[in-house]
């Protein structure tokens, strides 16, 4: 018993970490709808501050105010009102779109302003981190210990307090069930949700500079890292009750501390089951609690007095406009596959190839997310079981990369499958942070043996022949990545004006609706998880090829948000955005590392940032930007038929059918 | 989907996998064009490529200013051949594979250079395309996927073969000299810290020393390692070796003098570096480093006995004077070395195929006698032997001061492979190459003696740890 009490002591500061952070994300998600998944770097742009203001000689109250106090609330106000006042009715994705985006640009932003040089020594606030204060049952607490503890039980109880004893607490808790009727009963929603921002953003900063002196090195993944278990603890407390999340927190922390005294060292029990505790416990409360399936989302039940939001899809454009951006669009393709063939070095052609690679993976996030509305954060996984697939099959049987590349597609299906399954029941945010749970899983557990990713040591993929034909070169490796795409961008086509498209296309506008005309919305998530899946699998294997050697490093959790937040911005729902986002990915990556080294993280903020448009233009800037362009034109030719037809001369240009009431444009659109 | 599309769908995929099975994959083969890019009357054009963003820029970064350390006070004294050294290009990967392949060809097919002096990075995804190029390329071999053996033109700072799991004698002897009776071995739940730590096991085993905690599993970044040191009190543990970065290290060795075990024999693999003593002094007091290099220390102690040492520690003082000692910028020092010995070599007839015929022929390199000698007849090779040398450094007070060196060198050497039995890890005769004392050069008349075994360099696990 003495034992058990020894292994477990360590676990309630540890559990307390996990619980601070959990707090302030269910704070978030409680008064605002938002699943602020950025609240960990907010915690690090407050610790930066903070040391930063320290080390150049303040005194640390100062620093604490400026950090915490006056910084924390700021960002949460300028976030609420710039950004998440917009998405309070709006769908998962829209609200989860823009905090990934925060997630990604703020800690490169961060690191562009202070510096990349290491932080060493990130100083406490409160009380010495090096001295033990007491003893408990042998167990020595030092002021780290007290300082987090202290804290989180304090933050529980006044919030607690806040939203059971205060009217203000009651009005946030209004707000977040429905705004409109709140503003009914005359409260200003936009004020109170602008509060709960403004505090959660002062509970980021609280933690930031509480946790920071845990860490010799002040660095915006240890903050991230936390995040599965904080989310682990938050799904404990079902995204609610914040004395459960702490309760939540505390006993993940205990089992993580139990299980690393009693599980066998060297075996798989202790190298596997710990590290994937959190994964494990998110994943099953998720599936299998019931608040957290469809209708456990935060959603307006005054949402259907709004007027329907204006259509995604291109609108019809008469014929001359049409085809003009149709032969613009040809012929941009045709230079972009002509320079790469004559002109350009090899490195560009590399780059341009890694684009077209990429697009294959992007696509099936335009399949899964663009087409039926689901929210995956795991998608490089995938790409990474086809590219294991390939390179393990190439190195063990000799098996060509073209042929383990059909076999790595057939093996992320089944992995996504997998996944989907248990999850059919699932949607929104609870569905995404499922596939995050399974994407540190693979992550930590699955892609370091040496029959999957190899560790560290990874695995070589080779470039592979057909007959005669070899791709071993840059030229020829194109083609294939150019033909692969061709054949994935078709499969998405074709799918997409097909019977299961239009079944997708009725989930996403309506999972209840299309449940009502009969369509089997639990199969149809397995199904497009299954295709998406092996999408990414078979862009993994090419990917694998491309690069020759990969390791789990090249399919890391983090790049899974990344594309996601990369193809939302660009372009969700179309073929052609996908391709656009790939190029993007590679080609500005490739621009950036000419810049000066501290705007090596420049990607992440531009990303980052245009994430933020996605509230209004959740077709994607660059689609937006199409839009635009080809509305103007539009006018620009009316204009000039106007003018036209009153000197007498009429051109005859319609719509692009013919008819007078027009169609789609014909571009790739997948969405109906 | 309808069913007959379906059917299309699968009948498709079966033909394509069909023809696919006649396939086959394309062989590595070099292309020698490019043979003299980069190549001018006056002067040659040099490129690098270092991680010097994403996550642990400082464990990387500071490569390259050894590169141009050891560059600038060439082109000082002339050059070689009449022909000054050109550091134009050195790339940023950003840490990032898929930035890091292409870079590579960028420094190739756009800048033409004619050689890659200082590769520090942890996903080398470039090496393949290097190598296929006979690019000669140099740099800082931390990179456990064995990228480094991706062709002959690719030369490892010590050698281009590291086997992480090969028993570990360094550990093993350090055990003996404290009559240790049962050790812990700690590791990060990340594959690079418990590869780093795998040859420490299966050293610890082969020679019989009890492994009283074994915990690979530890959740990165550390936060608590209170359960471990308890576990390690209640076995009477006398050693432990950590594979952790230089924060868990300092968490562990806190957590162990608050337990009252500050006798325990400590080794680590993060934390040679002089800002980290500054910062930590009280958790590194006592504590043992293993380097695959001379210490930077003995510049201070010895001044004169190791003029590589002497001459790396003034130089990079004197042009990169923002720049501390570091194992990164040895690995950049000792690369751009290695580069200049071989053009010395090849005279005025400068070729990438003459260079790395020329630099695969020298026996015994060791940069002036910084580090153990490397045979670049078998360093490319998978193969260990006949020795492993390392340098013991111990924190003492405010410095790191070298132990345990084979008299009159600071290196200890050992029997690669490991004898099967027999007494616990033997020192053997230095081989021949080893840093001469007293005087400038390394090179010495004897046998090819050595390349290497698992000897997890100090960034290793740092370098993995924020990954």
């Amino acid at each position: 018993m003495s034992q058990l009490v020894t292994y477990a002591l360590p676990g309630i500061p540890y559990g307390c970490v996990f619980a601070l952070m959990a707090v302030g994300l269910v704070l978030t998600y409680k008064a605002s709808g938002v699943f602020n998944l950025a609240f960990g770097a907010q915690a690090y742009l407050s610790a930066m501050v903070f040391y930063v203001a320290v080390h150049a000689g303040w005194p640390k109250w100062a620093a604490f105010v400026v950090a915490v106090v006056v910084l924390g609330p700021l960002v949460g106000l300028v976030l609420d009102r710039l950004l998440f006042r917009f998405t309070r009715t709006a769908p998962p994705l829209v609200r989860l779109v823009p905090a990934l985006g925060l997630l990604i640009a703020i800690p490169s932003i961060t690191q562009m302003i202070f510096g990349i040089e290491p932080k060493l020594g990130p100083p406490a606030v409160f009380l010495n981190p090096n001295m033990i204060y007491f003893r408990f049952a042998g167990f020595p607490v030092d002021g780290n210990e007290i300082a987090t503890t202290v804290a989180t039980v304090v933050v529980v109880g006044g919030l607690a307090l806040l939203f059971r004893s205060s009217g203000l607490g009651l009005r946030m808790r209004a707000v977040v069930e429905s705004p409109r009727m709140t503003e009914l009963a005359g409260i200003d929603a936009d004020r109170v949700g602008a509060f709960a921002w403004i505090l959660s953003s002062f509970f980021a900063g609280l933690a930031g500079v509480l946790l920071a002196p845990l860490y010799a090195q002040l660095s915006a993944s240890n903050f991230t890292d936390l995040l599965v278990a904080a989310i682990a603890a938050a799904a404990i407390g079902g995204f609610s009750s914040l004395s459960l999340t702490l309760a939540g927190g505390i006993g993940l922390g205990l089992a993580q501390e139990i299980l690393s005294g009693y599980l066998p060292s060297g075996t798989i029990l202790s190298s596997g089951l710990r590290p994937a505790l959190p994964f494990i416990v998110l994943a099953v409360l998720l599936v299998v609690v019931p608040r957290f399936r469809l209708g456990g989302e935060v959603s307006d039940p005054l949402a259907a007095c709004d007027p329907p939001a204006p259509s995604l899809d291109p609108p019809p454009r008469i014929a001359v406009v049409s085809r003009g951006a149709r032969i613009f669009a040809i012929a941009v393709a045709g230079a972009l596959v002509g320079s790469a063939l004559s002109w350009v070095s090899g490195n560009w052609l590399f780059t341009i190839t890694q684009g077209l690679v990429f697009a294959v993976i992007f696509l099936s996030i335009t399949l899964l997310t663009g087409m039926s509305g689901q929210i995956s954060l795991c998608q490089a996984t995938f790409a990474g079981v086809g590219a294991f697939a390939a390179g393990q099959l190439a190195s063990h049987f000799g098996m060509s990369v073209l042929g383990g590349m059909v076999i790595g597609g057939l093996l992320a299906s089944a992995v996504g499958i997998l996944v989907a399954y248990p999850a059919r029941r699932l949607g929104g945010i609870a569905l995404g942070l499922v596939t995050l749970a399974f994407a540190l899983l693979m992550d930590n557990v699955i892609f370091p043996y040496s029959w999957a990713g190899n560790g560290a040591s990874g695995l070589v993929v080779p470039r592979p022949r057909l007959g005669p034909i070899s791709f071993g070169g840059g030229g020829a490796f194109f083609w294939l990545a150019l033909f692969v795409l061709g054949v994935a961008g078709g499969a998405v086509w074709l799918i997409r004006s097909g019977t299961t498209g239009q079944e997708l296309a009725a989930m996403r506008g309506s999972e209840v609706a299309a449940a009502t005309i009969g369509i089997d919305v639990r199969r149809l998530r397995v199904v497009a998880f299954a295709l998406s899946a092996a999408i990414a699998g078979v862009g993994g294997a090419l990917y694998g090829s491309l690069q020759q050697t990969v390791s789990p490093n090249d399919f890391a959790y983090e790049l899974s948000l990344v594309f996601v937040v990369v193809v939302a911005t660009v372009g969700v729902r179309t073929v052609s955005g996908a391709i656009e986002a790939g190029l993007a990915f590679t080609v500005l990556q490739q621009i950036i590392t000419s810049l000066p080294t501290r705007y090596g993280s420049l990607l992440a903020v531009v990303f980052g940032l245009a994430a933020l448009s996605y509230v209004r233009h959740p077709e994607g800037v660059v689609a937006y930007g199409k839009r635009v362009v080809l509305d103007m034109a539009e006018k620009l030719v009316v204009a000039l038929e106007r003018g036209g037809s009153s000197h007498g001369s009429a051109t005859g240009s319609g719509r692009d059918d013919g008819t007078a009431t027009g169609t789609m444009e014909p571009d790739l659109a997948v969405g109906p | 989907m309808s069913t007959s599309r379906a059917l299309m769908a699968l009948l498709a995929v079966v033909v394509v996998a069909a023809g696919m099975a006649a396939c086959g994959n394309v062989t590595t083969t070099t292309s020698t064009a490019g043979n003299t890019d980069g190549v001018f009357p006056h002067k040659i054009v040099l490129g690098g490529l270092a991680s010097l963003t994403g996550p642990l820029p400082a464990d990387f970064a500071p490569a390259f200013a050894g590169v141009r350390a050891y560059l600038d006070m060439v082109n000082a004294e002339g050059g070689v051949n009449g022909r000054r050294l050109d550091f134009a290009y050195p790339l940023d990967d950003q840490s990032s594979p898929t930035v890091d392949a292409s870079q590579a060809r960028a420094l190739v097919d756009q800048y033409h250079v004619f050689a890659v002096v200082g590769v520090a990075t942890p996903s080398f995804s470039g090496a393949s395309f290097l190598a296929s190029h006979d690019v000669p390329t140099f740099g800082y071999d931390v990179n456990p996927n064995s990228q480094w053996l991706a062709g002959p033109s690719l030369f490892g700072s010590t050698g281009s073969y590291t086997d992480f799991t090969a028993p570990q004698l360094q550990a093993v002897y350090l055990a003996e000299k404290h009559h240790v009776k049962s050790a812990a071995v700690l590791a990060y739940d990340i594959s690079e810290s418990q590869q780093g730590c795998e040859g420490v096991v299966n050293g610890f085993h082969r020679y019989g020393i009890p492994i009283a905690v074994e915990d690979m599993s530890i959740p990165a970044p550390a936060t608590n390692l209170y359960s471990d040191v308890a576990r390690m009190r209640a076995a009477g543990v006398g050693m432990v070796v950590s594979c952790l970065d230089v924060g868990g290290n300092v968490l562990l060795s806190d957590t162990m003098h608050q337990e009252g075990m500050s006798g325990v024999t400590q080794l680590w693999f993060d934390g040679y570096d002089q800002r980290d003593l500054e910062q930590f002094p009280v958790a590194m007091d006592g504590v043992y480093f293993l380097l695959q290099q001379v210490p930077f220390e003995v510049a201070k102690l010895d001044p004169g006995v190791y003029p590589g040492m002497d001459e790396f520690v003034s130089m990079l003082q004197r042009y990169e004077p923002g720049s501390l000692p570091s194992v990164a910028a040895l690995a950049g020092w000792t690369s751009a070395a290695l580069f200049v010995k071989g053009l010395r070599l090849i005279g005025h007839d400068v070729t990438r195929t003459r260079l790395v015929a020329a630099l695969n022929r020298i026996t015994d390199f060791t940069a002036d006698g910084v580090m153990p000698p490397v045979d670049w007849r078998t360093g490319h090779d998978r193969v260990n032997g006949p020795t492993n040398c390392s340098a013991f450094v111990q924190v003492q007070g405010d410095r790191f001061v070298p132990v345990y060196g084979t008299p009159p060198s600071v290196l200890s050497c050992f029997p690669v492979p490991p004898p099967a039995k027999g007494p616990i890890a033997r020192v053997v005769p230095l081989p021949a190459g080893v840093p001469p004392l007293g005087t400038r050069g390394s090179s010495q008349a004897g046998e090819p003696t050595t390349t290497k075994s698992a000897t997890a360099r100090p960034s290793d696990a740092r370098a993995v740890s924020g990954a």
